[in-house]
Formats: C-alpha cells, sequence, structure tokens
C-alpha cells in the first residue's frame, strides 16, 4: 500500500523508492549503477535528473518505462507498481529514432496506427504542425536535417498523448542554436497539455530553463545528491534570455557548486 | 552520393538531381551502338574471308536468319514462355518462403544458431550438381526445372532477409514497442521494410538464380524451353541456333533485371541513394 501524502502536496505521478540497479556482467564484477535513488515526479511537473557521465541516469528512464526491472527498490506510476514494458510513455532518445521507410507524418502517426485510431492521419498533420513541419509531411528521413528529425521524433511522441514522457537526452545530438530552438519548442508544446516530464540530461542550462525540479546525481554508483527546486515563473522566458537573469545564476551556481565536485572525481 | 544529408534539403521533394547532362547521354549511346556494329562487323569479317569456318561461330547473318526461321515456326515463342514460365514460378515459390524463413529464424536466435552451419554447408554446395539427382526425382517437366531453381533462389533470399533482419536499429524497436507496437506490428512494420533492401539484394541475385537453375536443368533434361533449344542445335551441330537462344537468353534476363530494377525503384525510393540514381 503507498503511503498517502499530505493533502497539499500534489500526487506523485512517478515514484522511485530506494531504487537500486546492479549490473552483473558475464565473468565480470557486478557493477552498482544507481543506488537508494528517492524521489517524486508530481503530476503535471518536468523533473530533471543531471548528474556525470554513467551515473546511471539513462537506467532510470528504462525502468520507469519498463525496459528493464530495479534490482530493488520500488517504482511506481499512478501509485502503481511498474511491471512491464508500459505502453503509455512517450520516450525520446537523441537519436531520433525515425523509421527511414516512412515519410515524417507517417511517422507520427506510427504510434496512432499500431493502437488502431482511426484519424490518425489528421491527427498526425496536427501534430507536424505545431512542431512547424506542415510543410515536410511527405519528407522522408534523409531530407530531413537533424533538427527537423528531432522535431518529427517530439511530434511522435506528443501525438500519442502519453501519459508520462521519459526524455533521454533528446537534444543532445544537436548544435547549440538547433537546441536552444527545440528546448523553447518543446516547453510550448508541454504547456499546452501539461504531462508529466522525467527528463535526464547534463546540460545545465537545459536542466535549469526547462525544470520544476532539478536532481543531482552523484557519481557511480548514482544516488541523489540534492534536489533544487526552479521558482523561475512559467511560462519561461526563451533560454537565451533566461540565462542572463540573475535568478538563473544563482540557480546555475548552486547546482554547479553541487555537480562540481561529482564530475571532477570522473575526470 | 555528394550531397550530403542537409544539402539534400535545398533539392525540393521529389524533383531529380538530373545532374547527367543530356549530350552526354546521346554520345555515350552512339558509342555504345559503335562497338556493337564494329564487333558483328569483324565476327562477319573473319568468317567472310575465311579466317574461320562458319561452321564453329557461326554470322551475325545467319543468326539473324536462324532467329527469323524460330520466329516464324513458333519454337522461339514457345520455348522463351516455358523458360519464362519456369523461372517466375521457380523464383516467386523461392523468394517466398525463403523471405519467410529468414523472418522466422531472425525472430528465434536459438534456431538461426541451430540451423546456421546446415545453410552455410547447402549454401557453399554448388547446387547445380544437385540437378542430375534432381531429374531422376522429378523427371523432365517443369517441376524439375523449378526444383533445381529453388536449390538456388532459397538460400540466397533466406541469407539476405535474416542478414537484414537482424541488423534492423534497436532505438527504432524500442521506441515501437513503448508506443504500444505488438510484436507482428513489430514484424511487419519495423522488422521487413527496415530488411527491404537487403532482401531486394537477394531479389535482384535470385532472378538471375532462378533462370540460371531452369536452363541448367533444360540442357540436362527436357524437351522445351531455351536450355533444350540450345542443347539441341548444339547437339545438332547448329551453330546458329546455339547463338539464337543465347541470344534470346541475353534479352530475357536484361528484361528481368530491368523490371526488377523499376521495382525496386519504386518499393525503396525512400532510400536516399536510390532515388537520385
Amino acid at each position: 500500500m503507498p503511503e498517502i501524502d499530505t493533502i497539499s502536496q500534489p500526487p506523485a505521478k512517478i515514484r522511485l523508492a530506494d531504487v537500486g540497479i546492479v549490473f552483473r556482467p558475464r565473468d565480470r564484477e557486478p557493477v552498482v549503477a544507481v543506488r537508494d535513488f528517492t524521489f517524486d515526479v508530481p503530476e503535471g511537473s518536468i523533473v530533471t535528473i543531471v548528474g556525470p557521465s554513467g551515473c546511471g541516469k539513462s537506467t532510470i528512464l528504462n525502468i520507469v518505462s519498463g525496459l528493464m526491472p530495479p534490482s530493488r527498490g520500488k517504482v511506481e506510476v499512478d501509485g502503481r507498481p511498474v511491471t512491464g514494458i508500459r505502453h503509455d510513455v512517450g520516450y525520446m532518445f537523441a537519436r531520433d529514432g525515425m523509421m527511414p521507410w516512412r515519410t515524417a507524418i507517417e511517422n507520427v502517426a506510427f504510434g496512432l496506427e499500431v493502437r488502431g485510431i482511426a484519424n490518425r492521419n489528421e491527427i498526425a498533420r496536427e501534430w507536424l504542425r505545431k512542431v512547424g513541419l506542415d510543410r515536410f509531411e511527405g519528407h522522408y528521413r534523409h531530407e530531413l536535417s537533424q533538427g527537423m528529425r528531432q522535431r518529427v521524433a517530439v511530434a511522435r511522441t506528443f501525438a500519442i498523448e502519453p501519459n508520462i514522457l521519459l526524455m533521454d537526452e533528446p537534444f543532445g545530438a544537436l548544435d547549440s542554436q538547433t537546441r536552444l530552438l527545440l528546448q523553447e519548442l518543446f516547453l510550448d508544446v508541454w504547456e499546452r497539455n501539461k504531462r508529466t516530464v522525467l527528463f535526464v540530461t547534463h546540460d545545465l542550462h537545459e536542466a535549469i530553463f526547462l525544470s520544476d525540479v532539478v536532481i543531482v546525481s552523484t557519481n557511480r554508483p548514482g544516488r541523489v545528491k540534492s534536489m533544487v527546486p526552479i521558482a523561475l515563473p512559467r511560462p519561461r522566458l526563451p533560454p537565451a534570455e533566461l540565462a542572463v537573469a540573475p535568478e538563473f545564476r544563482d540557480i546555475y551556481a548552486r547546482i554547479w557548486g553541487d555537480l562540481k565536485d561529482e564530475v571532477r572525481k570522473f575526470v | 552520393m555528394a550531397a550530403s544529408d542537409t544539402d539534400a534539403l535545398l533539392i525540393e521533394a521529389g524533383a531529380g538531381v538530373g545532374v547527367g547532362s543530356e549530350p552526354d547521354r546521346r554520345r555515350v549511346i552512339f558509342a555504345r551502338l559503335a562497338v556493337l556494329l564494329v564487333f558483328l562487323g569483324l565476327w562477319q569479317l573473319v568468317v567472310a574471308i575465311g579466317l574461320v569456318d562458319a561452321f564453329w561461330i557461326s554470322t551475325p547473318a545467319l543468326i539473324v536468319q536462324e532467329l527469323w526461321h524460330l520466329l516464324e515456326n513458333g519454337a522461339l515463342v514457345s520455348d522463351v514462355a516455358v523458360t519464362i514460365y519456369e523461372a517466375l514460378v521457380a523464383f516467386v515459390v523461392s523468394s517466398a518462403l525463403g523471405i519467410i524463413c529468414g523472418l522466422l529464424l531472425a525472430r528465434s536466435p536459438f534456431w538461426d544458431d541451430v540451423l546456421a552451419p546446415f545453410v552455410l554447408a547447402l549454401n557453399s554446395l554448388p547446387r547445380v550438381a544437385l540437378a542430375p539427382l534432381i531429374i531422376l526425382w522429378f523427371g523432365i517437366g517443369v517441376m524439375a526445372k523449378v526444383v533445381t531453381a529453388f536449390t538456388l533462389v532459397f538460400f540466397i533470399l533466406l541469407v539476405n532477409t535474416l542478414g537484414g533482419a537482424k541488423n534492423v536499429d534497436n532505438d527504432i524497436i524500442t521506441i515501437a514497442r513503448l508506443m504500444g507496437a505488438s510484436e507482428r506490428d513489430i514484424l511487419w512494420k519495423v522488422t521487413f521494410p527496415s530488411a527491404l533492401p537487403w532482401i531486394f539484394t537477394g531479389l535482384n541475385l535470385g532472378l538471375t538464380y532462378s533462370l540460371l537453375g531452369v536452363i541448367v536443368a533444360e540442357i540436362l533434361a527436357s524437351n522445351h524451353g531455351l536450355g533444350y533449344l540450345i542443347a539441341a542445335s548444339a547437339a545438332s551441330f547448329n551453330t546458329a541456333g546455339v547463338f539464337a537462344g543465347l541470344i534470346t537468353l541475353a534479352v530475357v534476363a536484361w528484361l528481368f533485371s530491368l523490371i526488377m530494377r523499376k521495382v525496386e525503384a519504386r518499393l525503396l525510393r525512400w532510400k536516399p541513394s536510390l532515388t537520385s540514381a
């Protein structure tokens, strides 16, 4: 039975309690990737995990999606334990994952197609419009720039109206200007439906710009080092403007202070 | 392949790249005709001046005569029809089974592992050596030809499909699965289209080998088909007839690969290299 929170707090959409993940490669010592990881993602908020490379950030997304089970601890979505692959999550990677044999619109419609939704083309077209690709619906992957491919991925992810969104450095492979535009676009789309988002990145600007809470993870084995609420008003300023605001720099300094030691151990 | 992914954006969708300039194409075709005419002229010449006896190499003029004769009495049309029929039946049946078995093996790493050495052994065997046995079992009718071709084509498609199906991008499978795709969806909407370029490599090869298998079986034991025409002409010292059969065969093979390339270009139009070709 999940313990009930006090009424003032919003209900936890995603909850991890004492999660530990141990990899046991054949013929080698087991690797503890994550230890005692505990946090909540409240309904409708964006929580971002930042941490040094190899701290198990992506692994946490994998256990929330049910792609792999935790070695110990509890993982819950909507108060129910995650037992297998969830079909109600939108998942984005740094790689766009576009199917090269499908056009942009067919890629966006894929999730709707396997769910048997009849008006999938209208929905997909609408989402392509929202990410600014309405003129490119008939284009194949090789005819789109990297930024456009990732915009297709954003449309594809939102089109299925996922219960929760899991983002694994989704803009990590983009050049820095395109990344700023896509972050802004993502937040703009998110503002309209406020899905619950668990985000993973090592880009601090990105984490602060997008999130309600930033979780700093330690070096491997990953543990929660600190949780920093981002009390910046929404809708947020565009990232380039926000980056020069004094309150942004205070938050940045605080998070970087926590993160620096962890990264230093690693370098 | 000069255009990078971003460059491709600059080209309006659908519009071909169209780099090959007109006059160049015409010169190439003209030169090809010239090469052909010089070759045929020399051929006719060496026989005309008595360098080689027409009995051994025939002449272009004699071959045209022979072709005309075969067309007139209807033998050529019926032989071509038989060979094409056999080759296409063998091609369709072997390809379909090869693709299905390839997809099935890709789904079961255990059976893939178990059967791998057998597939390798059978695929390395010069299958044409099986033809006498197959003729013994199936007689001299259509069946023996189809089975001979099958032993060649089936494995080509099996190996290519398996290779393609194992090469599917794991990110795409993960995303598809998380979006609710069933195993069946993954097979037909992800694995199959992803393996299609590999399958087409197999189909191109398979069509050629299908014709090869059929012709070999016809040469060994038959009373119809182009292989029979070639073998029977050679047996009666009719070199013009042999060349007439060979030329017809070359035309059939060329038509086959032409059609195949058209189908491939249509089905794989999402491939960057094919849209600009």
